[in-house]
């Protein structure tokens, strides 16, 4: 496989996640994330890079989509792979809730702003779709008002409810 | 789990929904209220409802109901926006009707900010509507509102021409971006000095609260509306 073969001299990475779990990955796919380039740029390559806001699952995830996005070798995307990689994004977010605002804060920490982008929309879109006591379902939230609180808020606002 | 999504990333997501989703969530929790209140989310998602195709903005139809004797304010889907008039049919049927419009279906009523009286429309802005009590050529008393919210503001009384001789004056509402303050320009004519004089000018500003004349005077012709905007 020629990808192979023109890689093998790439510089790897290693990164570690909140539960020690390691993983290694290409220096070029691993810098689009903006944090972790300044951390290469820094001259943290040597050793492991910790990646303490993730567990190993979500960054797993976050590296295959490192993989998926680093920038091509030999030249320019094509209007194909473009298609192609939408397509994939579109798969990438169609997970379950928590896992989704797990990539929302990785891509947050890492500063990955395509995944962000992503993320964010993926899940304004399910907001949409939802009624208040779902979304509290789904972000955890404790509802804090009184009943006569909740009641007087949602009569400001009674055309949004209509 | 991810009750920790840090507010920066929740701010990210509420910007990309329609308004009345947002105000909606309002009702999540206190956290949720007062991170849709804040400044910084209003004008994040202000900006990108503005170039939001998905989310085309509401319209906003203000009129007085002959039949209902009272101030009308309605919200209209982009779709079937406008009101359809009547006023090309016969009129025994207007009569029947007893208006001169019938409503698109799907459109949202909204309270009048003061219902019991005449109000009359000086300038909406990036989503606030100024609105003057009684017929705009007489009455001084303004208020700012905020439809989505349904809350407004009384504009205190201005210092020019209270009580003087019969004026006219013209209204222009908008916003200074440099500062991030919506004002409202009052320009006065004194009759009794005719047309030609030139006129008295104050400015109401949102975040001083307060109006304050402007020390040059107004252009030496006269202007017959006066529309401000960003």
């Amino acid at each position: 496989m020629s990808s192979t073969l023109c890689c093998s001299f790439a510089k790897n990475v290693t990164l570690r996640s909140s539960d020690g779990q390691t993983f290694e990955v290409e220096e070029a796919a691993a810098q689009v994330s903006q944090t972790i380039k300044r951390m290469i740029e820094d001259g943290c390559t040597g050793s492991v890079i910790p990646v303490p806001n993730l567990t190993g699952p979500v960054l797993a995830l976050v590296i295959e989509y490192f993989k998926k996005h680093s920038p091509p070798s030999d030249g320019c995307p094509t209007a194909l792979l473009e298609m192609e990689i939408k397509d994939w994004d579109a798969k990438f977010v169609a997970v379950d809730n928590d896992t989704l605002l797990d990539l929302t804060l990785a891509a947050h920490y890492l500063e990955i702003q395509g995944l962000l982008d992503l993320t964010c929309h993926r899940v304004a879109d399910i907001l949409n779709d939802n009624s208040v006591e779902k979304i509290r379902e789904i972000f955890h939230i404790k509802n804090d008002f009184t009943p006569e609180e909740e009641a007087e808020e949602r009569s400001k606002i009674q055309w949004a409810f209509e | 789990m991810s009750d920790y999504l840090p507010d920066e990333a929740i701010i990210e997501i509420l910007s990309g929904l329609p308004v009345k989703s947002l105000l909606k969530f309002r009702c999540v929790s206190k956290a949720w209220r007062s991170l849709i209140s804040s400044p910084f989310l209003i004008a994040n998602h202000l900006n990108l409802s503005l170039s939001n195709p998905q989310y085309p903005p509401y319209l906003l139809f203000h009129h007085f109901d002959d039949q209902l004797q009272k101030e009308r304010f309605t919200l209209h889907s982009p779709d079937d926006p406008f009101p359809h008039n009547q006023s090309g049919e016969e009129e025994e049927e207007i009569e029947e009707n007893g208006d001169f419009f019938t409503y698109p279906s799907g459109f949202i009523e909204l309270q009048s900010p003061r219902e019991s009286t005449k109000l009359s429309l000086v300038n909406s802005c990036g989503g606030l509507v100024c609105l003057a009590c009684g017929f705009l050529e007489l009455k001084n008393s303004y208020i700012i509102w905020n439809p989505c919210i349904q809350k407004s503001i009384s504009v205190p009384e201005p210092n020019i021409g209270l009580k003087s001789d019969p004026l006219l004056h013209l209204l222009g509402f908008g916003y200074h971006s440099k500062n991030d303050d919506y004002k409202l320009v009052r320009l006065v004519y004194s009759l009794n000095c005719g047309w030609y004089a030139p006129p008295l000018v104050e400015i109401y500003t949102l975040r001083l609260g307060a109006w304050r004349s402007v020390k040059a005077p107004g252009p030496p012709y006269f202007i017959s509306a006066l529309y401000l905007s960003n």
